[in-house]
């Protein structure tokens, strides 16, 4: 509302134009595809900008991005996101594992087994991921976010990024075990 | 420290963000107990591994590019509206003056977005029970009279298909006729409910399509399907009705969108141009 015309073009060049690194390896990730993930940012930044009078300046910009991203990717592929509700329910079953649960098919996990899974596998292995637990490794490990900045961007409190963040990991390693395990890195 | 205050320690410990204190307590535990310093360590080289094998990549240059080139466009676009291809298509002297009448304008406004020309807000009594056919033709009649204009004035349906992405809570099909051209697009709302309308010629011929949620009008409000056009979409798969001024419009559905056509055509001229896709044809009924 406050842009006006010639202003709007280089406020939003300024503003929103720097954070395609945050979008990109995060639509990256999501697609497991790097054309889609190039025509998923391009949406975005279409839409920011088409929208840029509903931004409100000084507000969290990064986080606005990554909703519209975000809110595309849902779109785009259909996926029905799913009721927080459910998943907040199934986090606090599953929040206390029995830490024994995987004894015995780890008894080695010195260096060796892990570091020998290729970029490929650990792709391939983030793509499983549920979207919910998926998003939060992404911007944790990946993409090097705080918890504070996670929880803005989901908008969720930050009790649900940590438990997501600890239920996505373990479901991660799980699956990578047994990459390790197909490959004959482990028994 | 318990095993169990222990685990809800992990992750945050894992990504250095425990307190002093607490980081104290979790290593002192840690030091006596074997199961949750084997948690731990699984879940410091699972991130370790994505951190390694997963690395953050920069943007890629042709994309920045891609972007900055559309940024640009649209800039330019949003500048470079006075003297449209529309204007030139669709004269003021075109218009229908038969049905240009004041209370045909306040039924209108409530599928189109106000202008200046508005004349008046609309009451409450006139949004309630807008009837897809009633909107359909007379949506039609305000187009030809220039008092809508489209947003967005393209004819590559990829435009129009980016156009309306991820702003309507169903599929807009686009082109959705046969040797036509499409001219533009307009989206708005009506009680909530997103409506995408496109145009098209077809000679000299306007054709006008407007798709909404089939869902929602099922529901009856806040947009109206009429008796016999349920009967009618039911029974034959299409409704189709000719006025005296001897414009025709169609209504039918495509999965989850209910689409509307209307030109000055008559029926058969009319569905000629339509591309029913996977929607029975003309030759169902």
């Amino acid at each position: 509302m406050n842009h006006r015309k010639p202003d709007r073009h280089d406020t939003f060049e300024r503003e929103a134009l720097p954070h395609s690194d945050l979008l990109y390896n995060y639509a990256l990730r999501m697609t497991n595809n790097a054309e889609d993930a190039h025509d998923l940012v391009q949406e975005t930044y279409l839409k920011a900008y088409r929208f840029w009078d509903k931004y409100e300046p000084g507000t969290n910009i990064r986080a606005w991005l990554f909703r519209i991203l975000k809110n595309s990717y849902i779109n785009r592929y259909r996926k029905e996101s799913k009721a927080p509700d459910t998943v907040d329910y199934e986090e606090v079953q599953n929040y206390y594992p029995s830490i024994r649960d995987e004894g015995s098919e780890s008894g080695d996990l010195g260096g060796g087994v892990f570091n020998r899974l290729l970029e490929d596998d650990v792709s391939q292995a983030i793509a499983e991921l549920p979207d919910d637990f998926r998003t939060v490794v992404i911007l944790c490990d990946i993409e090097g976010l705080t918890y504070e900045e996670i929880a803005a961007f989901v908008d969720c409190p930050l009790g649900t990024v940590r438990s997501r963040l600890h239920r996505g990991r373990k479901m991660l390693r799980t699956r990578l075990l047994s990459y390790a395990r197909e490959r004959g890195y482990v028994d | 420290m318990t095993c169990k205050e222990c685990q809800e320690l992990i992750t945050p410990a894992v990504d250095q963000c425990l307190g002093e204190q607490e980081r104290a307590e979790f290593s002192r535990h840690l030091e006596l107990c074997a199961p949750c310093r084997r948690e731990y360590e699984l879940e410091r080289r699972t991130k370790a591994l994505v951190q390694h094998r997963a690395p953050m990549v920069a943007t890629p240059v042709e994309l920045s590019r891609a972007v900055r080139a559309m940024v640009r466009r649209e800039a330019e676009a949003g500048d470079d509206r006075q003297e449209s291809l529309w204007r030139r298509l669709v004269p003021r002297s075109v218009a229908r003056p038969a049905l240009a009448a004041a209370v045909v304008l306040a039924v209108l406004i409530v599928l189109w977005p106000s202008s200046e020309e508005t004349p008046s807000p609309v009451s409450e009594a006139s949004v309630a029970g807008a009837d897809i056919v009633g909107q359909g033709f007379a949506n039609f009649e305000r187009l030809l009279s220039g008092a809508i204009r489209p947003q967005l004035e393209t004819n590559e349906p990829e435009r129009v298909r980016t156009f309306f992405s991820g702003r309507t809570t169903f599929p807009v099909l686009v082109p959705l006729t046969r040797q036509c051209t499409l001219i533009g697009a307009v989206l708005n709302d009506y009680g909530g409910v997103p409506l995408a309308h496109t145009l098209y010629r077809h000679n000299d011929e306007i054709l006008y399509v407007y798709q909404t949620c089939w869902e929602t009008v099922q529901r009856g409000s806040p947009l109206v399907l009429p008796e016999k056009v349920r009967v009618a979409m039911r029974e034959k798969g299409m409704y189709t009705e000719t006025r005296d001024d001897g414009s025709t419009i169609a209504v039918w559905t495509d999965g989850r969108t209910l689409c509307a056509a209307v030109a000055h055509m008559d029926r058969d001229g009319l569905l000629a141009c339509l591309d029913l896709g996977g929607a029975p044809g003309p030759g169902a009924y």
